[in-house]
């Protein structure tokens, strides 16, 4: 039924209906509330309608060429996060993630099995995309819902145990980071780490500013694009670059995927304008209810990219990642709108618990934007198969289809949801995960790289020495 | 009619900011949000930009801002006008001190006139 009527309007037409029913019931002001339902509307109708059909058209077309003329085998292009997001909110888990996400978080709280009260309502959409990946592989709403509140439960407990690293790290107390992409190298870190100190690679110190400045041009996301999109229309036409037109063809590519890559975000921030209204309410009515006990509030791992280790990181992988779409054994996918992205994110999280150090950082980095490619390659059959059944029209560009950008934890979590037996080992290892946690809380923080100040002067005495 | 000519002489003082978040979207528009209502009930008009922290140094160079303000992080490379934390607008907690910040900016904009 939910389903049936939010095929038939759209989710730019659906979507804004329920925010405004849902800030109307909370007690926004309903001419805000109108407003910000209208600016819903008008960032979906121009991510879905107007820039993705532009982007997926004009690279496909050519990723499909250059599938059939060259072999390379590239057909799943990435078409930015916010499609993720779309996705997420408009399916029937979208609608039932924010009060769902909500009353898990307090009972969480009530239970003392997280600390953190998430504020950060916006990025729901992480849980909201992977729940609605796995009714529409499985067509079980139920294993959408439980794996959604998987998520966010796992993301929770991650967000605690990381959350004396990153506080530090970052300077900003009483933070937590309960964000699916800034924590999804978070596991991954813990071991690295080990290793890297082992082969003593945690004691060698790169300067992160000396690095940033040699990158030019090539620090730009928008120029970056341009060049992959290039190289990928000249692979794409190769049999034909003696005549002009071809080279006026991949020059559009390169200039319209640029321009694809700088104006998205625009379209996604009146999508985000829309929601600020609702996320200010919720946020006004959950931290004065705030509970008596020392909390931290849950906010978007955004907050931590500005930081110099973590750009010089995301910078470095970023460029890494153009030799890797294309030389990685067994990609399929092409990381492209989201290059200025996804790096960064992944960095987060990653950066703290490596406490700064470039290498280190930059090989973790590496090896999570490796993943995320297969988790890409993997999942983007099912991506478009459900992009298709909501009913958003991208246009037919034979091989080439668009893919999602899946991000480690994205990828484990929709691959857990699709089965009884992976969702019943998901909730496992999540109690596991708490219950250890609650027993040795300084081990785990140790471990996701926390020192305490006592400690960090034996260690600078030991350097010493 | 009468009234209404009044209100308008009400001085509106402007300030130019831009806010800057890891990729010019998200939390930058929360805060931008939050900002603009803000300042105008301070009888400020702000013109208000949003971008990435990692061009912050570039888009200020030209010298059409006043301050930036931050989400994410406030050690900025290249800026030489003052950074402000927009953290405070996302947690709630603060807030008021984020005003002020932005209300010096101004005084010492309009000391001279």
């Amino acid at each position: 039924m939910i389903s049936e009527i939010m095929k038939t309007f759209g989710a730019a037409v659906m979507l804004p209906v329920i925010i405004l029913l849902l800030e109307l019931v909370i007690g926004v002001k309903p001419s805000k509330a109108i407003r910000s339902a209208i600016y819903i509307g008008v960032g979906l109708n121009g991510l879905v309608t107007i820039l993705n059909p532009f982007f997926t058209g004009l690279i496909g077309n050519a990723v499909s060429d250059m599938v059939t003329t060259s072999g390379i085998n590239l057909p799943y292009v990435d078409t930015g996060w916010s499609l993720l997001a779309a996705i997420g909110y408009s399916t029937t888990i979208g609608a039932l993630v924010i009060p769902i996400g909500i009353i898990i978080n307090i009972i969480m709280l009530l239970l003392h099995w997280t600390d953190t009260l998430n504020l950060d309502i916006w990025n729901f959409w992480h849980w909201a995309f992977i729940g609605s990946m796995v009714y529409y592989a499985t067509g079980s709403l139920l294993y959408g819902v439980l794996i959604t509140i998987a998520v966010e439960m796992f993301l929770l407990i991650i967000g605690d145990m990381t959350a004396p690293t990153m506080q530090k790290f970052f300077n900003l107390p009483g933070i937590a980071f309960p964000h699916a992409s800034a924590q999804s190298l978070a596991i991954i870190a813990v071991p690295l780490r080990w290793i890297f100190e082992k082969i003593g690679l945690m004691r060698i110190k790169v300067d992160s500013k000396t690095i940033r400045k040699k990158f030019g041009i090539l620090g730009d996301s928008v120029v970056v694009g341009f060049i992959i999109a290039v190289v990928i229309g000249i692979i794409a036409w190769k049999d034909k670059l003696g005549l002009m037109s071809t080279w006026s063809g991949i020059l559009s590519l390169g200039i319209g995927t640029g321009a694809f890559i700088y104006l998205y975000p625009k379209a996604t921030a009146a999508l985000l304008e829309g929601f600020a209204a609702l996320s200010d309410r919720v946020r006004d009515i959950l931290s004065k209810k705030a509970v008596k006990r020392k909390i931290s509030f849950g906010m978007d791992g955004a907050l931590t990219i500005g930081n110099p280790d973590v750009l010089t990181t995301g910078l470095l992988t970023m460029i890494t990642t153009v030799p890797l779409i294309f030389f990685l054994p067994g990609n399929k996918f092409i990381l492209l709108a989201d290059l200025g992205v996804t790096p960064f994110f992944l960095a987060s999280a990653a950066v703290a618990i490596m406490g700064g150090n470039i290498i280190c950082s930059y090989i973790t980095d590496v090896i999570g934007v490796a993943l995320t490619l297969y988790g890409g390659s993997y999942f983007a059959p099912l991506f478009s198969h459900t992009v298709k059944t909501i009913g958003v029209a991208l246009p037919n560009t034979g091989s080439a289809t668009v893919g999602a950008d899946m991000r480690p934890i994205h990828s484990i979590f929709t691959f857990l949801g699709q089965s009884p037996i992976g969702i019943a080992v998901a909730f496992a290892c999540i109690f596991i995960m708490l219950y250890s946690f609650k027993k040795h809380p300084k081990t785990w923080y140790k471990a996701f790289g926390y020192i305490d100040n006592d400690s960090q002067t034996k260690h600078i005495k030991e350097d010493a020495v | 009619m009468f009234n209404r000519a009044k209100k308008e002489e009400k001085v509106f003082k402007e300030v130019s900011g831009l806010v800057v978040c890891a990729d010019g979207v998200a939390t930058s528009t929360i805060v931008r949000v939050a900002l603009k209502e803000g300042l105008e009930d301070m009888d400020i008009e702000a013109d208000l930009e949003q971008g990435r922290v990692l061009d912050a140094g570039r888009t200020t160079k030209g010298g059409n801002f006043d301050f930036v303000i931050s989400t994410a992080g406030t050690d900025l490379e290249d800026v030489d006008i003052p950074i402000i934390s927009g953290v405070p607008l996302l947690t709630g907690i603060g807030k008021d001190k984020v005003f002020e910040q932005i209300k010096d900016v101004v005084d010492k904009k309009y000391a001279g006139r």
